[in-house]
């Protein structure tokens, strides 16, 4: 059945398809553009808030991950301090052995090791006062003054110093003093500073007992330091686990939110043509149908 | 005398054609007059007389002038533009509240993540004055933030409502129209006229309204039109009601301030809001009271959670009662939080009072700090105000924010299209039928045109015999 075409339908129409093919072609070269496929919400409201979501996990893991790093850099800081501590004492255990000897020849031997005792009695301390970007690694959360005084008294606090390395997850960055140096709460726990005091009072004293019993507290301090640094490669070791997983979500996450958001840029290009294609086209013919004259056909 | 009834009859052929080719005429020239439906002369031959017992035809004349309309096509048009009307103005709306939301909500996460990341950058190094200088700026713009994207809101809200006042103007101007032409239309047909651009016209201006306003139409036998908008009556006969917008206080789902719809009938005004449901002020309503205020709200609630859980961790820090106090300074309650989000006045100025750390005297206690970064990952804030249950993360509760409103404006948009495509299907019936082809009228033309001619030759024909007839008498 044919239908009645009035003559304002005629140029309505060529309005209306010439207006809806300029739509089409200004929205495909707008993505064409930006090369963005989700430009707002209501394109598509549910992924829109993945994409959103996963923008925010993405900022926050960049956040912690700057935190990881800088937990590794503390931390292998702090082990550097124990090894070097241990190296002191394994050097004074050696001369103290040296030490423990025959009464007989002690006299001498005690002038030729005192100085050296001492002086590595005097690296002990400065040692334990070692800072990290300007913060002292064995003063808890007393971190801005020297943790330990020159006879060795403690003055800093039993605070554990944690970092978020990932997502919930926190590590403490430096070690007890108060256990591994001072050996607090420590089964056969020993007061390294102190038993470094009394082998120096001892030698200087040439009391070759006082000497004797510090053998034992170096023995045990070289285990104790060991403890810290078990300690430490554990949370270490944590942190590396957790920065290579940090190294995977971040590429996930990119490429997901590329997904989501950008254009295929093939297809985009391809469809920008055919929209301009199918504009030329209802341009072309609706200039045909606009320029007919019925009436002057028709009354000639 | 017979030859006197040709010379009529002719004339009566002239005169029809004549008139029926102004008709062809007017068609022509209003082609593309809004609203105009063709007119048609609808001619009859004349009663016959009987001369010597033969009935012979006395010519013809043009009856009447009818308009080619469809009652029915206007009354669906009349109905399904009042949702066309609501759904444009909800999608132009909505667009342009999505692009207000997307900007502020992702402003806000960035400057949340920021905040947060900050306060997790002091917690690894508490010692650092400086950083305590980046959180405090961090601080400041979260607040500007949250200010910024309420004032948008807020603004664009009181647009809305100006929108709706200037509709009110348009709509009341229409309404008198239709009241007029009631009016005008009845004293015509009580002439005995058929004015048909009147109806014309009153029907355009029907379709007009309709887009601004729902109502419900009747029509007597009178053909006057009475207009029914929510059971209150907006035209009657050559009456129209007044309608006005005026500010409120808060009531249902309508925010304090924002426009309620009176009908001034009788002298006293009556609240005719709930009773507008489509048309193009029905869609301003409701994007105002149904998208904007319930995101001005949400916001609050963000605004309100995010401030009150930071302080509660700042108020324990280093010192508690006496030490640093609130980050933030807020309402009591969620209603005007984003409004009033600022730094508090201890903070402001002294970013040396930001606490890292619970204990005095411990530069190295980061345990505060550590806990307000947790915050950002807690899920603290009910999805709804159902209690269902759903809690959400602050950054997870701005998206939501942002989703709802392009989820509605996804929504209209697609329902506009559709309802769209309805609109100009009915519009394109419309002109197919009531509309003016310039062939037909071509046609019609030559036609009356032809007519006119052998109608003027038969005069001349009949004028011949009766110079014939008078001749023989010489």
């Amino acid at each position: 059945m044919s239908t009645r075409v009035s003559t304002s339908q005629v140029f309505n129409n060529a309005q209306s398809h010439i207006t809806q093919a300029r739509d089409r072609e200004a929205l495909t070269a707008e993505k064409a553009a930006t090369q963005k496929e989700l430009t707002r919400p209501s394109q598509s409201p549910s992924e829109w808030v993945v994409a959103a979501n996963v923008k925010d996990d993405l900022a926050i893991r960049e956040g912690v991950a700057k935190n990881a790093t800088l937990a590794t850099h503390m931390m292998t800081a702090t082990e550097n301090l124990i090894s070097q501590l241990q190296d002191i004492v394994r050097r004074t255990q050696e001369l103290t052995i040296g030490a423990s000897g025959n009464p007989v020849d002690n006299e001498e031997k005690y002038g030729f090791i005192l100085p050296e005792v001492e002086g590595l009695h005097g690296n002990l301390l400065q040692a334990l006062n070692t800072k990290f970007s300007n913060r002292s690694l064995l003063g808890g959360f007393k971190s801005l003054t020297d943790p330990f005084d020159s006879d060795g008294q403690y003055q800093g606090d039993d605070g554990v110093i944690e970092i978020e390395i990932d997502r919930g997850l926190k590590v403490p960055v430096n070690v007890n003093a108060q256990e591994i140096v001072l050996g607090v709460g420590l089964e056969n726990g020993v007061n390294i500073p102190a038993a470094f005091s009394r082998l120096v009072q001892g030698l200087r004293t040439k009391d070759i007992t006082m000497v004797r019993s510090t053998l034992d507290d170096l023995v045990a301090a070289t285990d104790q330091l060991s403890l810290g640094r078990t300690r430490l490669a554990g949370s270490m070791t944590e942190i590396q686990r957790v920065l290579e997983t940090h190294g995977v979500h971040q590429e996930q996450g990119s490429a997901l939110l590329a997904k989501i958001v950008e254009v295929d840029p093939i297809k985009v290009f391809s469809d920008l043509a055919r929209d301009q294609t199918v504009l030329r086209a209802a341009i072309e013919t609706n200039r045909k149908v606009l320029n007919e004259d019925p009436m002057g056909e028709l009354l000639k | 005398m017979a030859i006197n009834e040709i010379l009529e009859t002719g004339n009566r052929g002239l005169i029809t054609n004549r008139r029926a080719l102004q008709t062809t005429s007017n068609n022509i020239s209003n082609a593309n007059t809004p609203g105009y439906s063709r007119q048609k002369s609808v001619i009859v031959n004349l009663p016959p007389s009987t001369v010597e017992g033969l009935t012979i035809g006395s010519g013809s004349e043009v009856k009447k002038i009818v308009r080619v309309h469809d009652a029915f096509v206007q009354k669906q048009l009349v109905d399904e533009n009042q949702a066309f009307g609501a759904l444009r103005a909800k999608t132009e709306n909505l667009n342009h509240f999505e692009a207000l939301v997307q900007k502020g909500g992702t402003q806000i996460n960035d400057m949340m993540n920021r905040f947060f990341n900050d306060f997790r950058q002091l917690s690894s190094n508490v010692e650092n004055s400086s950083l305590k200088n980046v959180v405090y700026n961090s601080a400041v713009s979260l607040a500007d933030g949250f200010r910024q994207m309420n004032r948008s809101l807020e603004v664009g809200r009181e647009q809305l409502d100006l929108r709706v006042a200037d509709t009110i103007n348009q709509v009341n101007v229409m309404l008198k129209e239709v009241a007029g032409l009631n009016d005008t239309i009845q004293l015509a047909e009580g002439r005995g006229e058929a004015p048909n651009e009147l109806y014309d016209r009153r029907d355009l201006v029907l379709r007009d309204l309709s887009q601004k306003i729902n109502f419900q139409l009747t029509e007597n036998q009178m053909g006057q039109q009475t207009l029914v908008c929510g059971g209150t009556v907006l035209v009657q006969g050559n009456q129209s009601t007044e309608l006005e917008a005026k500010r409120t206080p808060a009531q249902g789902e309508k925010a304090s301030g924002g426009m309620t719809v009176f009908a001034l009938s009788g002298g006293q005004p009556r609240d005719i809001t709930v009773g507008i449901q489509n048309g193009e002020l029905g869609g301003l309503i409701h994007v105002r009271d149904k998208v904007i205020n319930p995101a001005i709200e949400h916001l609050d609630r963000v605004a309100h959670s995010v401030a009150t859980s930071v302080n509660q961790v700042h108020s324990l820090g280093e010192g508690g009662a006496e030490g640093k106090g609130n980050l933030f300074k807020i309402s009591d309650t969620p209603a005007g939080a984003a409004f009033s989000f600022e730094v508090a006045d201890s903070i402001m100025g002294n970013p040396e009072r930001i606490a890292a750390g619970f204990s005095a005297n411990a530069p190295g206690d980061n345990r505060l700090a550590l806990q307000m970064a947790e915050l950002q990952e807690q899920k603290l804030i009910p999805k709804s105000e159902l209690g269902d249950g759903v809690f959400h993360t602050f950054n997870e509760s701005m998206n939501d924010l942002v989703a709802n409103v392009g989820i509605a404006a996804n929504r209209d948009n697609q329902l506009f299209d559709h309802q769209k495509s309805v609109v100009n299907q009915l519009e394109n019936y419309r002109d197919s039928y009531s509309g003016v082809s310039i062939e037909e009228e071509a046609v019609d033309m030559i036609k009356y045109q032809t007519v006119f001619n052998a109608s003027a030759k038969a005069m001349k024909v009949g004028e011949e015999l009766l110079q014939t007839i008078l001749s023989l008498k010489n």
